[in-house]
């Protein structure tokens, strides 16, 4: 897996890719009233309305920091298959402070909140990293596991009479002082100006990786840990840090949504943010260039079949199956000598 | 019903997932085709009035649903722990969207009060604890688990010797489909409605069981017995002193974080004093 990507590279993405847009075309005209409107507003209804296109990109932004994440971890030849936890304890990490932070501060609190955010996902993703490098306890299982059982408490916590918000029947935090809030790009739509984040990171991550002697013994750990450490690479610190790194994206995209869109922390918000990242590696097949154009992809198809929904009556959401199918054929050949 | 029931899901789930384990390809999608069991089970017991058909239903969902995911996993080639996710994903979607479809509601389906409710879920108690002692029995001391057991632990040997490896690989993961969806009837027998989610995390617990229990079916018997006690006092004990609801549903997968560091840490040590000597 170099910095070049071949057509080889990208046949399972593009299988998952095509099936699910076939089942989609099965399903839309079988199921909804009118199988021509159906049709056209899954495939073409995200571009026509500000709401939806605004919606489409804000999401695409959220998946990019979870994709890079996954791919992240991947890279270093770790397996982060907790995004889902990491994004829901972001959020909750950056209510929090922003909850206790006094207005005055105004746009400074800003960064603070995104930190916290970032933090409060870093922290079981390294949880499961010092497993790793201590005891040998395989990452892809445990990061699953803490994130699953992250869910629930987080729930939890969110129902506990600081934050709660007492007006409300939803489990769902005080709403945050404007002056944290982040500025709409193009209303109506949940599109604001933090997803312009995004670039700098991939940026960065992109140079780190591919133009830095750090990014090389990064990238060698990943590929060969043997032959890494027999040149002499310290190989145990990445057993570490990339799985946290990795779960501070998610936390990052968690504070995001909670910051830009939500305005509170509310129950199951970051739903798929964690399943569809590991979605959008595989697709870009771990490269940082090719996240957002994975990540544009899969929000296309979740805004699409609510387009549908909106504006042909269609009687259901196929984003959750489609994005499901997805997972099932990405890794088609990919895992070679990895047994499950 | 008796807390005795309570091992049934366990047990059931637990035993199909023993069998994908022996053949080195764990089966996660337990939990999914739970799910799709106990939706099944309750559209057919409204349509058809009849508990067997149910539960004969939900058996062939459940293991369709299953080879399905074979098909994928040896077609493809893909991952299984990615795959089995996206069962976990899709199974929840599918019965959702089916329920939206026939019935109008993503959440919950009654049923309505039928004879003979508790034969049902008796019966499906026996055939558990019959099919814990024969799968014993098979694995242990026929060639058919020898073959079975042996395309897990030594697949290049096994084909060697002309053991069809695929097969015994797709049919373990086709009764382990099967067998969870047994328990998602079992499920919806027991509480006489099916609820989306009505699994609740027990195709986590029935993975964990079979670990503790040694990956043996009368050690998985056992552990089945241990979360079914703990399932239990988990429902009377709220009157003494009160668990969040969070902590409870967050417990399954901590205990089984818990079992899984204990395992790697003694194995590990076991494969250090192996290398010294």
């Amino acid at each position: 897996m170099n910095q070049r990507i071949g057509f080889q590279d990208l046949k399972a993405p593009l299988l998952a890719l095509g099936i699910s847009l076939g089942l989609a075309t099965i399903l839309l005209p079988l199921l909804g009233a009118s199988p021509g409107k159906a049709l056209f507003s899954f495939y073409f209804g995200p571009f026509t309305q500000v709401y939806f296109w605004g919606n489409l990109l804000n999401q695409a932004a959220l998946l990019t920091l979870t994709g890079l994440g996954v791919a992240l971890a991947f890279r270093a030849g770790s397996f982060n298959l907790g995004g889902e936890g990491q994004t829901y304890l972001g959020g909750l990490g950056a209510a929090a402070l922003g909850l206790s932070l006094s207005p005055d501060l105004g746009f400074w609190g800003i960064p603070l909140i995104l930190l916290a955010g970032a933090f409060s996902g870093f922290l079981p993703a390294l949880g499961s990293g010092i497993l790793k490098k201590h005891w040998g306890v395989d990452d892809l299982i445990t990061t699953f596991l803490i994130s699953a059982a992250l869910l629930p408490l987080v729930d939890g916590l969110i129902g506990n009479p600081w934050m709660k918000d007492a007006h409300s029947y939803l489990i769902r935090s005080r709403v945050l002082d404007p002056a944290f809030s982040l500025p709409v790009l193009a209303p109506p739509s949940n599109l604001h100006w933090g997803t312009l984040l995004i670039f700098p990171l991939i940026l960065i991550i992109f140079l780190g990786l591919f133009y830095t002697p750090w990014g090389y013994r990064f990238r060698m750990t990943g590929q060969n840990r043997l032959f890494a450490k027999y040149s002499g690479i310290e190989t145990r610190g990445f057993d570490l840090w990339p799985l946290g790194f990795s779960g501070a994206l998610h936390g990052l995209a968690g504070a995001l949504a909670v910051l830009g869109v939500h305005h509170a922390m509310i129950q199951s918000f970051s739903f798929g943010l964690g399943w569809n990242g590991i979605s959008v590696a595989l697709m870009a097949r771990n490269h940082p260039l090719l996240i957002l154009p994975a990540a544009l992809i899969l929000s296309w198809l979740d805004q699409g079949s609510r387009a549908a929904v909106i504006q042909a009556q269609f009687p259901f959401e196929l984003g959750a199956l489609l994005q499901a199918v997805i997972l099932l054929f990405i890794t088609a050949n990919f895992f070679k000598g990895r047994k499950g | 019903m008796g807390w005795e029931m309570m091992v049934v899901p366990f047990l059931l789930a637990g035993l199909g997932g023993l069998l994908t384990e022996k053949t080195g390809q764990l089966n996660i999608a337990l939990e999914g085709a739970m799910g799709l069991g106990a939706f099944t089970a309750a559209a057919l017991f409204i349509a058809t009035g009849s508990w067997l058909l149910g539960i004969l239903g939900a058996l062939i969902s459940g293991s369709l649903a299953a080879w399905i995911q074979s098909l994928i996993l040896q077609k493809f080639k893909t991952n299984i722990f990615i795959t089995g996710l996206g069962f976990n994903l899709l199974l929840p979607a599918l019965a959702a969207l089916l329920s939206q479809v026939f019935y109008g509601t993503k959440g919950s389906l009654r049923i309505p009060p039928m004879e003979g409710q508790t034969w049902a879920a008796q019966s499906l108690g026996i055939l558990s604890l019959v099919l814990m002692m024969g799968l014993w029995q098979l694995l242990a001391r026929t060639p058919w688990g020898l073959r079975l057991r042996a395309s897990g632990s030594a697949p290049a040997l096994a084909r060697i010797r002309g053991i069809p490896v695929e097969k015994y690989q797709m049919l373990a993961l086709v009764i382990s489909g099967g067998l969870s969806a047994l328990a998602g009837a079992h499920l919806v027998i027991r509480l006489g409605a099916y609820l989306s989610g009505l699994s609740a995390g027990r195709g986590w617990i029935a993975l964990v069981a079979l670990y503790l229990g040694a990956r043996h079916p009368l050690g998985l018997f056992v552990a089945a017995l241990v979360f079914a006690g703990s399932e239990v006092l988990s429902q009377n004990l709220p009157g003494y002193f009160t668990v969040p609801e969070a902590v409870v549903l967050a417990l399954p997968y901590l205990i089984t974080l818990g079992a899984l560091v204990v395992y790697s840490i003694l194995t590990r040590k076991a494969q250090l004093n192996r290398d010294l000597k």
